[in-house]
């Protein structure tokens, strides 16, 4: 991917993090795919936010994770709130590892990411069966896990070529 | 050049004039430790109040504010758009690959298609000569006529919930199009659902698939009335049958029209397989293939104001609440 000049490169790079996970919103609630009630789907606004909160954690920070969070819901139609505390939860997970698993190698990255979405998920099903007292099959939830856990290696390459396209000067993070 | 190190050791006490200096650089010091905890401390407030503030929304939306589910539509209407033009690549993609499926698949599929003119001939008739009785009919009992004709208003598919726990579909109408709370949703095939939320642009569709879902339905030719329960499975299943149903497998689900929101007749599924005391529905609508929809404005059936009176006089038990 071609470098962007270096005057554009740090406002480019600081823009990756929100637009990229704008999209990621979008994504998840375009009707894309099959609109069938058990049809398998991914979670790519989980998979984006884990990424930048790791990479660019001054960005992706609480405010940005719960204005998804927010934008998500209201999209989905689920309760306000909802998607933004799951977010939020990730946030709290990913910030002890910021320091030291960026530079880690990417399998071990991986296996951080499913550690936190297990959470995520965990908390999710916690919230839904809560708020809507309903006993909600944990099968579409593993499923949607299992198919997210599978999709970050190909969405962590592509944004770390966004990413590398556009290097943030001050503080340049290596994996 | 290379220096030799003196061999005088350096007093480690600086002198006198150096103090305040040292003191200084102290005091600095410590105001940026101060500076920085206060910093990490105002951070870690900020994210405490920002998971306050979502765990607070979760119960406000708990209490259904209208307030907040205006919100919503408003943040949906600003987002229709993006969805539609998220869909379109993919549209493109699947239109051509139906197009290839049809061009492939002609021979046999015009046979099917005169086969089933044949069919629908018969039918015709049958519905023509049927409607002309049903008329003859109520014109002896003094009944009105029933107009089945509801308004359509198509309108595209755009977005779907895509959570395991709620898939509403996005519609790429709302209030500028005459859509209201209510109104059903229908394809080619049959009853998609209805419109639990509108905004200007955009409405949001309750699948009857949803566990939240939940539509009065006439079974088979025996015409045993029940409701149809989603429960966030492809199938739907049937409750509060009449004692001894006659239900049998292939019968062929119909809205009822009971409650009067729904229009009556509307094809909704099949009775799929009945197992556990429970009647399972395998609705028309294929899912996979869901694009453009009809939203019928039915105007519903209000009681006759005679009616009305009667039922709320001294002695007249109340109607309870439909389900």
């Amino acid at each position: 991917m071609t470098r962007v000049p270096a005057r554009l490169a740090r406002p480019l790079a600081d823009t990756m993090p929100p637009l990229t996970g704008l999209a990621a919103v979008i994504l998840d609630r375009a009707a894309l795919g099959s609109l069938a009630p058990d049809a398998p789907d991914t979670d790519l606004t989980l998979a984006v936010a884990f990424y930048w909160a790791l990479y660019r954690p001054e960005i992706m920070g609480p405010p940005l994770l719960f204005l998804l969070g927010l934008l998500s819901d209201a999209l989905a139609g689920l309760p306000l709130g909802f998607t933004a505390l799951t977010l939020l939860a990730l946030g709290l997970l990913v910030r002890g590892g910021a320091r030291w698993l960026p530079a880690q190698p990417p399998p071990l990255i991986w296996a951080a990411f499913a550690v936190v979405a297990v959470s995520v998920a965990l908390l999710r099903w916690l919230l839904a069966s809560l708020y809507f007292a309903w006993p909600f099959a944990p099968g579409p939830l593993l499923l949607q896990l299992g198919l997210t856990l599978l999709l970050y290696p190909p969405i962590a390459w592509l944004l770390d070529r966004l990413r590398r396209s556009a290097p943030e000067t001050d503080h340049a993070r290596t994996p | 050049m290379y220096a030799e190190p003196s061999a005088a050791v350096p007093d480690p006490l600086p002198p006198d004039d150096d103090l305040p200096v040292r003191a200084e650089r102290r005091a600095r010091r410590r105001l940026r430790a101060l500076w920085r905890s206060l910093w990490q401390l105002a951070l870690a407030l900020r994210t405490a109040a920002l998971v306050a503030a979502a765990a607070l929304l979760i119960v406000v939306s708990k209490v259904d504010i209208q307030l907040l589910r205006t919100v919503q539509m408003m943040a949906t209407d600003a987002a229709v758009a993006v969805l539609a033009a998220a869909k379109m690549p993919l549209a493109a993609v699947r239109t051509a690959a139906r197009e290839v499926g049809a061009l492939l698949a002609a021979r046999s599929e015009n046979a099917r298609l005169r086969a089933e003119v044949e069919r629908l001939r018969e039918w015709r008739s049958r519905a023509i000569r049927l409607e002309v009785e049903n008329r003859a009919l109520r014109r002896l009992l003094a009944m009105p006529l029933l107009e089945t004709r509801p308004r359509r208003t198509v309108a595209r598919v755009v977005g779907d919930g895509a959570n395991p726990f709620a898939r509403l579909l996005v519609l790429d109408a709302g209030r500028n199009r005459g859509l209201a709370r209510g109104m059903a949703v229908v394809n080619a095939e049959g009853l998609v659902g209805r419109i639990v939320a509108v905004g200007e642009r955009s409405a949001r569709v309750m699948p009857l698939t949803d566990r939240d879902s939940r539509i009065p339905v006439l079974v088979g030719s025996s015409g045993d009335p029940g409701v149809l329960e989603g429960d966030n499975t492809p199938n739907p299943k049937l409750r509060f049958l009449p004692l001894n149903p006659r239900v049998r497998l292939g019968d062929e689900v119909l809205t009822s029209g009971r409650g009067g929101l729904l229009p009556p007749g509307l094809p909704v599924g099949r009775v799929r397989a009945v197992r556990d005391r429970q009647v399972v529905v395998e609705p028309y609508v294929d899912w996979t293939r869901l694009d453009y929809v009809a939203v019928l404005d039915y105007p519903g059936v209000t009681p006759p104001a005679a009616d009305r009176s009667r039922a709320t006089a001294p002695g007249h038990p109340q109607p309870g609440p439909h389900p």
